[in-house]
């Protein structure tokens, strides 16, 4: 009873801070993406880092995302999406439109894997 | 220089939305204008400090620096001009009752503007430093840039003079109605901003109208600027917005009640 109890309190409390965040890297250079498509698992909250390699700054921008965060260069940042459906979420560069485009493709949890 | 047109025109037009109704407004109530200067002024200047210190503000909180400082901004800007639509309706039903408060509705729309006008002008602020470091392509997007902050103002400047068409009476309602879904469209926003940081977790959107309107054309933007229209809100975002219309418009509500009361009170 004691055992089960523990257990569904870590389980409870310990939920979000336990189940570690899938975390992908996004490198911005010459005002393009790598990867320009990345792939993620539907229905779980995912951390994206975008690392600005340009001197420039540049903003990670998607309507479909509804998530926008300034970089400034050489620098990176976080920025926390998901969960999602699955199905293609473009993004692109505010400051560089022309080039920097990308898109999240989410699938199925066991295809990702 | 057509991107540089477009981010201009998109952050001046969602800034200058806000002025020239808080502008229309406060004319109606016969505040001089001259609170405007020392709103954008004091709105340029915090837009310097914040780019200056974007790379340290960036870095603070594991990184979402960033969101906490827009999406507390957010929330200022809508309390800001929650309060003041309030305020405006008081002074509005009340005229021959209250003392005027002239006083609070200009620190009020000083706080709205300089928070907007800091937060739209970081950006833009950011935007120009990176092309400087390319001079080769620096003066098309000044030029550009130039464009479209001239279009944002002239359609705010549009805005304005239509509004000042209208009675002052009937202008304070237009206007103070106006503002409502503004005022609820940046309390959402800030909490989108907070999810975007993990503060408050995220989930499924709540629906998709993409298919309607999409995000990022123009009758997306134009709903974004009075609205904060997304496609694909989350159920939070929707209830802090409905959260927003329904105190205020209950507020306003409770104004003209009691004014009415107070006007049949007297007359009996």
């Amino acid at each position: 009873m004691g055992k089960r109890l523990v257990t569904s309190l870590i389980l409870f409390f310990g939920h979000s801070a336990w189940a570690a965040t899938p975390e992908f890297e996004i490198e911005i250079r010459d005002h393009l993406f790598y990867p320009s498509e990345l792939t993620i698992p539907s229905g779980v909250k995912v951390k994206l880092r975008i690392i600005n390699s340009d001197e420039t700054p540049e903003e990670f921008e998607s309507f479909e995302l509804n998530r926008e965060k300034v970089i400034l260069g050489k620098r990176s940042g976080v920025v926390f999406i998901g969960p999602l459906s699955t199905g293609e979420y473009p993004f692109f560069g505010e400051f560089y439109p022309k080039t920097a485009q990308g898109k999240i493709v989410v699938v199925d949890a066991v295809e990702a894997e | 220089m057509t991107s540089a047109v477009i981010i201009f025109l998109r952050e001046v037009l969602e800034a200058m939305l806000l002025v020239s109704l808080l502008m229309a407004t406060s004319a109606a109530q016969g505040i001089q204008r001259r609170w405007i200067i020392v709103g954008v002024l004091a709105g340029l200047v915090g837009a310097g400090c914040y780019a200056w210190q974007f790379d340290s503000i960036s870095d603070a909180f594991d990184g979402v620096g960033q969101e906490i400082t827009n999406g507390t901004m957010l929330y200022a800007i809508s309390a800001a001009i929650m309060c003041y639509i309030l305020l405006i309706f008081i002074r509005y039903r009340f005229q021959r009752h209250v003392e005027p408060t002239i006083a609070t509705s200009i620190v009020l729309m000083l706080t709205i503007t300089g928070l907007a006008v800091t937060r739209e002008g970081a950006e833009l602020y950011i935007y120009i430093s990176g092309y400087l470091l390319l001079p080769d392509q620096s003066q098309p997007i000044l030029l550009g840039g130039a464009l479209g902050a001239g279009l944002g103002l002239s359609i705010g400047a549009l805005i304005y003079f239509a509004m000042t068409m209208i009675a002052p009476d009937r202008r304070i309602l237009v206007g103070g109605l106006l503002l409502v879904p503004v005022a609820a469209g940046m309390s959402s926003q800030a909490t989108n901003y907070l999810m975007q940081a993990d503060i408050i977790s995220s989930q499924l959107p709540l629906w998709d109208s993409s298919a309607i309107v999409q995000e990022g054309t123009v009758v997306g933007e134009l709903l974004y600027a009075f609205f904060s229209y997304e496609a694909t809100p989350t159920f939070i975002q929707v209830a802090i917005y409905g959260l927003c219309l329904l105190v205020t418009l209950c507020g306003i509500a409770g104004i003209f009640y009691f004014s009415r009361k107070q006007t049949s009170g007297e007359r009996a």
